[in-house]
């Protein structure tokens, strides 16, 4: 688990270069957020919880329901 | 307008797009042949060249110099649009070469708003002055064709003359973000959010002179016809229109070590580097 | 130094005046957002129906910060399996209270009608800047159903590195869960007899989230979470029961399930986001998680955002899961063998799932965005905790069934 993660961190800090910020012009379209539809993914991380045994991974676990 | 020219609208597809930004350079296109003081064919050449003659201005000229002469008052003669024969002595080129006192004081004449005489429509100037709009010219620009593009078209649209912008109103998914560029990447850039009105910037990010470890800013003080020595290396204010931004960030650098305080007593919102 | 104007309202008019005519249309600043969501949830004739409408409002400050407040409803109502093995005898049981009783056919996975819920959830947060990289957000929430209620609160700080293009994040959250089962919480591995009989339980889970946001480039952008979950309590679903089989794989008798009390997750997850053809968003995520409970699980995702004409898009979505059993899954247990926690709850089972989904959604003017999703989600279960010595016999039933799930969410959104 700990190597997947080192290999993925220096994969992020290999492969980028400082992008300015007059150049975040694609980087600001709604569409390009981490969470587009912050209801819609806790909809849906509230199926996942009440059907699977995981949860969280993006945010917090999740819970707060009888459903697991 | 020697700087990139950027039209933004929220929601238009390609075609409505094209005509816009068509809308907005021949907006931009119109001003910059009619002030600039590059031309031998515009209202400019023939002032600075009228040998002490009266020169008859167009409506839309005349509400400039208007412009200009108060902004002369208001500004304790520190924003002055004949200020321009000073280039001859100063040229900004990051080396070196800083005129001699006798160089600069034989300009001097030729300096000064009380120099000239105007009365809506004429304007006289002393053979050897010169008119510049460099100072006001784009940020008007800017403010004309939202007005145009405005017009135009019902999308919320955002115009942008090299750092100099004004928007309509703000896109569906939330305001304008505008990032100032603060000089050095180890310094922090911060984000301004417009849903309408207008930001400009006054610097002197590459325009200055290096002699003896004293750095020259490029913004002259048109009563001693120096620099104003330690003004800000950058100036960004919003307000309403582009001209009042653009206007208040000037006077600001004019103020030089006043200029934070200029800002806060004319309750704008406004960054200053230095 | 003398002043001239103050209020600088000489310049202001000035330039008005310069410009000549009335200024462009003064908008409003729209500082709030509302959104809203609704799901339809169903797992096909006679099992659970679920609907959930969601409704959020967030407040921009002016110092930069937000307040934001959601509340969410969640009926539920439909058959669930209650843990019991399928068998080749019909199989009647009584429900949690008591009061009645439903039946399985023979080889039919034995499934719980009884549940009608109706749970309410409400959430409270405030992010607030400090600085021009930092940002503190703290946040409450709370939701009861009649035999479950839960309340907890917690904070994430982030900062930004490299000009906003790095963000690192750190975050804690604890809950505290109240469990008041109807009927009464049964003792673990009791038989079950009736209902269970017990006193009211509780759960408490505390989490930890490590973050880091990089931009990679103009257009693309990706992420990476470690997170970390303890629960520590009542962590037993105090209605589900497991088989107790014969040789022939005939239930005996039932006895309560018995899971231990803490759990410890971890979790590693990678998102990564790019624009492309100038028009379109491709997002692609992993989960990894792994738990003390012996349970693995991979996630896979991807969305494809087509965009047209700038005012509606169509995104087709897929979804892989992967989830290996519990150490103490068991479809059923030999009668006399030894145990010391068990659960034939399907979701600790082994299975894996698939989801194929497409949404739509449009920006019309008026600032309302509206959106719509359907989703088809289905679990393929694959075999494991078969007893030792029953286990030939119950491999002949379908221990591990699918499920078939469909989704619809409707979602509107837009700012005041």
């Amino acid at each position: 688990m700990a190597k997947i993660l080192c290999s993925v961190l220096l994969l992020l800090l290999a492969g980028c270069a400082t992008v300015q910020p007059w150049q975040r012009e694609t980087l600001a379209r709604p569409d390009m957020e981490l969470v587009s539809d912050p209801l819609q993914a806790s909809l849906d991380d509230h199926v996942y919880f009440s059907k699977e045994a995981s949860s969280g991974g993006r945010s917090f676990g999740g819970g707060g329901c009888g459903c697991n | 307008m020697a700087s990139p020219c950027t039209v933004l609208a929220d929601g238009a597809d390609d075609a409505e797009l094209a005509r816009l930004v068509e809308i907005a350079r021949r907006s931009a296109l119109r001003i910059e042949h009619k002030w600039s003081r590059y031309r031998d064919d515009n209202i400019v050449h023939r002032i600075n060249h009228a040998q002490g003659e009266a020169i008859t201005v167009d409506d839309e000229t005349a509400r400039l110099i208007d412009y200009a002469a108060l902004l002369w008052r208001e500004s304790e003669r520190r924003f002055d649009i004949t200020s321009g024969v000073l280039r001859r002595a100063w040229r900004f080129d990051g080396s070196d070469r800083v005129p001699d006192r006798e160089t600069v004081a034989a300009l001097l004449p030729l300096v000064g708003w009380d120099k000239v005489t105007w009365r809506s429509p004429q304007l006289r100037l002393a053979p050897g002055m010169e008119i510049d709009f460099g100072g006001i010219g784009k940020e008007y620009a800017v403010d004309v064709t939202l007005r145009e593009l405005v017009a135009a078209t019902d999308k919320p649209v955002l115009v942008n003359f090299g750092g100099d912008l004004a928007a309509s109103q703000p896109p569906r998914d939330g305001p304008w973000r505008v990032g100032i560029d603060s000089g050095a990447p180890d310094r922090p850039a911060p984000l301004i959010k417009l849903d309408q009105g207008a930001i400009a910037t006054s610097g002197d990010a590459r325009r200055f002179l290096l002699k003896d470890g004293v750095r020259y800013p490029h913004v002259l003080d048109p009563r001693t016809g120096w620099p104003v020595m330690d003004a800000p290396r950058a100036v960004t204010v919003a307000a309403t229109t582009c001209i009042e931004a653009g206007t208040l960030s000037t006077l600001a650098m004019l103020r030089g070590a006043e200029a934070e305080t200029f800002l806060q007593s004319r309750g704008c919102d406004h960054h200053v580097v230095r | 130094m003398q002043l001239k104007d103050p209020k600088g309202g000489a310049i202001a008019a000035a330039a008005l005046t310069l410009l000549g005519g009335a200024t462009p249309s003064q908008a409003e600043e729209k500082r709030w957002l509302f959104d809203t969501a609704m799901l339809f949830y169903t797992e096909g004739a006679d099992r659970v129906y679920a609907f959930e409408p969601k409704l959020a409002a967030t407040l921009d400050l002016r110092n930069g910060g937000a307040v934001n407040a959601g509340f969410t409803v969640d009926v539920l109502t439909g058959a669930s399996p209650n843990g019991a093995a399928p068998s080749n005898q019909p199989q009647t049981f009584t429900t949690p209270s008591g009061n009645s009783s439903f039946t399985a056919a023979p080889g039919e996975l034995p499934l719980d009608p009884s549940f009608k819920d109706t749970r309410f959830a409400g959430e409270l947060g405030y992010t607030m800047p400090f600085g021009d990289a930092n940002k503190l957000n703290v946040h409450g929430n709370a939701s009861t159903e009649y035999d479950y209620r839960s309340l907890g609160g917690g904070a994430t700080i982030s900062r930004d590195f490299n000009l906003h293009d790095t963000t690192v994040s750190l975050g804690v959250n604890a809950s505290r869960d109240s469990i008041n089962p109807v009927g009464g919480a049964p003792t673990p591995l009791a038989e079950k007899t009736g209902a269970g009989g017990g006193p009211d339980q509780s759960k408490t889970v505390l989490d930890g989230l490590f973050g880091v946001t990089q931009v990679l480039s103009t257009t693309s952008l990706m992420q990476v979470n470690y997170s970390l979950s303890r629960s520590t309590g009542y962590l037993n679903d105090p209605y589900k029961v497991v088989s107790v089989v014969d040789a022939d794989g005939d239930p005996v008798r039932y006895l309560f399930e018995s899971r231990p009390d803490s759990r410890l997750k971890h979790a590693a997850f990678v998102q990564y986001k790019k624009f492309v053809i100038d028009r379109d968003v491709l997002e692609v995520s992993y989960r990894f998680m792994t738990d003390d409970w012996g349970i693995d699980s991979h996630t896979g995702d991807a969305t494809y955002r087509f965009n047209f004409a700038g005012t509606h898009y169509l995104e087709p979505h897929l979804r892989w899961y992967r989830q290996s059993a519990a150490d103490f899954y068991r479809v059923a247990l030999d009668d006399g063998e030894p145990v010391t926690y068990a659960s034939g709850d399907p979701r600790l089972g082994a299975f894996d799932g698939v989801t194929v989904g497409l949404k739509y959604g449009q920006t019309s003017w008026g600032n309302l965005q509206w959106s719509t999703r359907l989703e088809y989600y289905k679990q393929i279960g694959r075999v494991d905790g078969l007893p030792p010595v029953a286990g030939a016999a119950l491999d002949k039933l379908d221990v591990a069934p699918d499920l078939n799930v469909i989704m619809l969410t409707l979602g509107a959104r837009f700012r005041y």
